[in-house]
């Protein structure tokens, strides 16, 4: 059984998630990849999108819908993630 | 009343100067690190540990001040602070030393309380600062309170390695432990200047385990590679 992941781990997996796919994901692509409940991931996703981390835009097929793409501040988190995540766990961050 | 703060030798003045400006580095580094991660996480606990290290750090610049500014001789070889003579600007100056450091600590505690609000936070400060304030014991009262605070921080850390046991955090439970024995040293001091180098002493090597921590993070940051090349083999 894998081990829960923490918060920056699942933010890490959402960004990641959206950038595999040409940086435009639908969110049931974001829900299967991140492997998280519609809630949890609709909490995650609004969250993002306040800190800056990630846009919602429409789609641009004929299908329609939501689409969401990383922000510059989502790259420089997931460039960076290995070094948030060693200090949050040094310090005993996010515990 | 207790009138002296502490007691430092002459022939450790200069070297407690520079301890306290690394004391200031560090304390400053982590805090900046922190709030730079918090730019991109947006979360409350990279703020409050970054704004609480600040403080700290901020703290020191005025603990520096003092003593290259409101010593005083009392015999060969010691000098002293002492509260009872100190001119208007050292009072100044010490009183911020001791708000900066005691809201600093208490910001930690906060965090690590896992509480929110910010009447909660408020009350944690009067209660922190208004016995050093009100006390005519300062120097107890500020050495207790501070003491209490870092034991109640390395209680935290230590909940935080037993639930996953790593160097890493054995180093932050290892630092704020000797955190805790220096204010002991510090709380002596008063009487006996060797107390201040020992606790002096201490403090700095409890420092230097957070620096290795914030600079084998930083070093993360800029070897991204090592973990691909790990997961091959």
């Amino acid at each position: 059984m894998n081990k829960k992941r923490n918060r920056l781990e699942i933010i890490k997996d959402i960004l990641q998630a959206i950038k595999n796919k040409n940086n435009s994901a639908k969110p049931t692509h974001i829900l299967y990849k991140s492997n998280l409940s519609h809630q949890m991931m609709k909490e995650y996703l609004e969250e993002m999108i306040t800190g800056g981390m990630i846009e919602e835009k429409p789609s641009p097929k004929k299908s329609g819908g939501r689409v969401y793409s990383v922000k510059d501040k989502g790259e420089q988190y997931l460039s960076k993630y290995r070094m948030i995540s060693e200090f949050t766990d040094s310090f005993g961050l996010n515990q | 009343m207790v009138s002296t703060l502490y007691l430092v030798p002459e022939w450790f003045l200069n070297l407690s100067l520079i301890f306290q400006l690394l004391l200031t580095i560090i304390s400053l580094g982590i805090g900046i690190v922190s709030l730079r991660i918090n730019s991109y996480c947006k979360s409350r606990e990279y703020k409050l540990f970054g704004a609480g290290f600040i403080l700290i750090a901020l703290s020191y610049v005025f603990w520096t001040g003092l003593n290259l500014f409101v010593l005083t001789r009392i015999r060969e070889g010691v000098e002293a602070l002492e509260l009872t003579t100190i001119a208007t600007i050292g009072a100044v100056m010490l009183y911020t030393y001791f708000l900066l450091f005691i809201i600093g600590l208490i910001t930690l505690t906060y965090l690590n309380l896992d509480i929110k609000g910010i009447r909660a936070y408020l009350l944690l400060v009067a209660l922190g600062i208004l016995p050093v304030i009100l006390s005519t014991e300062k120097a107890l009262a500020f050495f207790i309170i501070t003491a209490l605070l870092i034991l109640f921080m390395t209680t935290h850390y230590l909940r935080v390695y037993q639930k996953k046991k790593t160097v890493n955090r054995l180093m932050t439970l290892s630092a704020f432990a000797l955190l805790f024995i220096s204010r002991i040293d510090y709380f002596y001091s008063n009487t006996n200047h060797i107390h201040y180098v020992l606790g002096h002493s201490i403090e700095i090597i409890a420092y230097l385990l957070l620096l290795i921590n914030l600079v084998l993070a930083m070093k993360k940051a800029s070897n991204p590679q090592k973990r691909v090349r790990n997961k091959k083999k």
